[in-house]
C-alpha cells in the first residue's frame, strides 16, 4: 500500500472511531527505580559511570544508528537503533553535547527485539550515543547529528 | 545555458507586472516555472511543500504523519462545528453541503460584500449572522474549526475563482499578485524572491519551498508553534522574519494575498490540515 | 511551547489529558508496537513568556507489556521529546492479543491504555 493509500485509510477511521481509548485501572505496577543521578549527570562519560559503574565500554560495531543527516528541527530528532549483539538487556541513548546527556535506557526482555526508535531534543549538533548493555559487558558506538537552528523558518 | 533559461524565466514570472497577463496566463507560467525547476516531482505533490523536494525532510515528516498532531484540532473543531448557537442554527446552515467538503473553494470573491471572503471569515459572518460574537483569528476554537472543515476538503482540487462578471475581483487577485511580487521590509525581499527565484535553496538552514501548494495545507501543525496555525499567521511571522510590516490576521491585504496564491494552487489537491516543522 | 496569544487551550490539564495512542502490526515473527504519549516533557530549563521557569514535567518511565508479561521497561528523562514516540518489537504475538502501554511521570501521574493486536 503506498503512503497516500495508508493515510487516506488512517483518515477515513479518523472520524468514525473515537480517539479517546479505553482507560485502565490497573494493580499499580512498580515503578523501577528512576536513576537520578545517571539522567542528572552532564556528561555522557559519567552518566554511563552512575548507570553501570562495574562496567566499562567496549566499542562495538555492530550497532546500527539510524538518524537523519539533518535534523530540521533540534527538538525531534528521530534515532533508530538496533543491534546483532546476542542477549541484549538494554539500549541506552546518550547526546554528547545536551546539558544533561542521558536521554533514556530501554531495558528489553528477552522477548523484546535488539532494536528501538525514538525522537531526541537536541540542543546542538552532537555526536548521539548509543550503549548496548548484553551478556553482562558494556558495548556503545556513535554518530554525529547536525542539527540546524533554524533559519527564516525557525 | 539551463541555468541561463531558469533566469530568464524567474526574471520574467517577477516581471510580469509589467506586462499585462490573465489570471490563467499568470497560473500557466506559474506551473510551467516549476515543472521545469523541480522535474522529478510531479505536480500533484507540489502540495507537500518541502516535503517534496527534501528527501531528508520527507522521511522525518513520514514519521510524525504516523500519529498526525493535528488530530485532536479535527475532532476538537468538528464538535464546535456541529454545535448548535443559541438561536438554533448552526455553521453548517451558512455552507454548501453544510460546511462538508467546500474549502477547496475558498476564498472566493462576494459580489454582494465587494471582498474576498476567506473561510475563517466565512465563520465569522456566520456567527454574526446569528447574533453571536464573532471569535478572535488567534482563537484555537476557530482554527479548529477551519482543521475539520478543510479535512473534510481532502484530495478535493484547490478551487479558487474568478468571476468575469465583476472587474473588482479581477483587481483584487491583481492586488494580492502585487503584493506578493512587491520587494518590502529591511531586507527588499519580496515573496517571490525566496519562494520562486530561490524556492529549493537553503536560506540559513533552511529549505526555502516553492509557492506552488502553498495554500492546499492549512491550517498547519508547526512544530516550531506546538499547535495548530493559520496561514495569515504564518504571513506575519514570515514579514517579521522579513523585517517587514505586518498586516492584521484576515485584513483586506492578507485576504488579497491568500486569493492570488490560491488560484495559484488551483488544480492542487487539498491536503490540510498538515504537518509542518 | 511558550504561551502567546494564539494559545488558548491549557497546555495541560484535566481539559487536556495525557491520551496514549497505539499502533500494533503483525511482521513475520514478531509484532511492532507504535505508541505516541502527549505529554510536555518539560525539562525545568524553559523560561515562559513572563520569564518564569516552567518547571520540570516529563514522562519517567514507559512500561510495554504483551499479554501481561512486560516486554520493555522504558526508563526516560526530559530528553526525549515532547509527545513521546516509541517504536519497538517483540517476538511473537498473534491477532486479539493484548498489548498494554503505561506510563508514569515524574509528578506521579499515570496512565494506561491496552489494545488489541489486530
Amino acid at each position: 500500500m503506498n503512503h497516500i493509500q495508508q493515510r487516506r485509510l488512517l483518515l477515513k477511521g479518523l472520524l468514525s472511531s473515537s480517539l479517546l481509548g479505553v482507560a485502565t485501572f490497573l494493580p499499580k505496577l512498580a515503578l523501577a527505580a528512576w536513576p537520578k543521578s545517571a539522567f542528572q549527570s552532564t556528561t555522557a562519560a559519567s552518566a554511563i559511570q552512575k548507570l553501570e559503574p562495574e562496567l566499562t565500554v567496549e566499542k562495538s560495531t555492530e550497532i546500527k544508528i539510524k538518524a537523519p543527516k539533518l535534523a530540521e528541527n533540534g527538538s525531534i530528532v528521530w534515532i533508530e537503533i538496533s543491534t546483532t549483539i546476542e542477549n541484549v538487556e538494554s539500549i541506552s541513548i546518550l547526546v554528547e553535547k545536551n546539558p544533561t546527556p542521558l536521554a533514556a535506557k530501554f531495558i528489553l526482555s528477552e522477548k523484546a527485539e535488539a532494536y528501538i526508535y525514538t525522537r531526541i531534543k537536541m540542543r546542538e549538533s552532537s555526536p548521539v550515543i548509543a550503549l548496548v548493555k548484553a551478556n553482562g559487558k558494556l558495548y556503545s558506538a556513535q554518530r554525529n547529528i547536525k542539527v540546524t537552528l533554524g533559519g527564516c523558518g525557525g | 545555458m539551463k541555468t541561463l533559461f531558469k533566469c530568464c524565466h524567474a526574471f520574467l514570472l517577477c516581471t510580469t507586472l509589467t506586462v499585462f497577463a490573465s489570471p490563467a496566463e499568470d497560473l500557466g507560467q506559474f506551473r510551467a516555472y516549476f515543472k521545469d525547476k523541480f522535474p522529478s516531482v510531479p505536480f500533484n505533490e507540489f502540495n507537500n511543500g518541502v516535503y517534496a523536494i527534501n528527501e531528508d525532510a520527507r522521511i522525518a515528516w513520514q514519521d510524525i504523519e504516523e500519529f498526525p498532531p493535528y488530530e485532536e484540532a479535527i475532532l476538537n473543531g468538528k464538535a464546535l462545528f456541529e454545535t448548535s448557537f443559541t438561536n438554533g442554527r448552526n455553521y453548517g446552515n451558512c455552507f454548501e453541503n453544510n460546511g462538508v467538503g467546500v474549502s477547496q473553494n475558498y476564498p472566493y470573491w462576494d459580489r454582494a460584500r465587494q471582498q474576498v471572503i476567506t473561510l475563517a471569515l466565512a465563520l465569522n459572518l456566520c456567527r454574526e449572522e446569528s447574533g453571536i460574537p464573532a471569535l478572535k483569528y488567534t482563537e484555537a476554537k476557530l482554527t479548529s474549526i477551519l482543521a475539520y472543515m478543510v479535512y473534510t476538503s481532502r484530495e478535493m482540487k484547490t478551487n479558487a475563482r474568478i468571476p468575469t462578471n465583476d472587474k473588482k475581483a479581477l483587481e483584487s487577485y491583481k492586488k494580492g499578485k502585487k503584493f506578493y511580487y512587491q520587494r518590502r521590509g529591511q531586507l527588499n525581499f519580496s515573496c517571490a524572491t525566496c519562494h520562486i527565484q530561490n524556492s529549493g535553496r537553503r536560506i540559513r538552514s533552511e529549505t526555502l519551498s516553492p509557492s506552488l501548494g502553498h495554500t492546499t495545507g492549512w491550517p498547519v501543525y508547526r512544530a516550531k508553534w506546538g499547535s495548530v496555525g493559520t496561514l495569515h499567521r504564518r504571513f506575519i511571522g514570515c514579514s517579521k522574519q522579513m523585517r517587514a510590516k505586518e498586516y492584521k490576521l484576515q485584513s483586506e491585504e492578507y485576504r488579497n494575498l491568500e486569493y492570488f496564491l490560491t488560484y495559484m494552487s488551483n488544480g492542487l489537491p487539498i491536503n490540510g490540515p498538515s504537518y509542518r516543522k | 511551547m511558550v504561551a502567546n496569544q494564539y494559545n488558548s487551550l491549557p497546555r495541560h490539564s484535566a481539559s487536556n489529558p495525557v491520551k496514549i495512542k497505539i499502533k500494533l502490526k503483525l511482521r513475520e515473527e514478531s509484532t511492532e508496537v507504535r505508541t505516541l504519549i502527549t505529554h510536555p516533557m518539560d525539562t525545568g530549563r524553559l523560561k515562559n513568556s513572563k520569564g518564569k521557569l516552567i518547571p520540570a514535567h516529563f514522562i519517567q518511565e514507559i512500561k510495554i507489556q504483551h499479554n501481561e508479561e512486560v516486554v520493555a521497561t522504558c526508563v526516560i528523562g526530559s530528553p526525549i521529546s515532547k509527545n513521546p514516540f516509541l517504536k519497538m518489537r517483540f517476538k511473537g504475538g498473534q491477532r486479539g492479543d493484548i498489548v498494554r502501554i503505561s506510563w508514569v511521570d515524574n509528578k506521579g501521574d499515570r496512565g494506561s491504555k491496552e489494545q488489541a493486536i489486530p
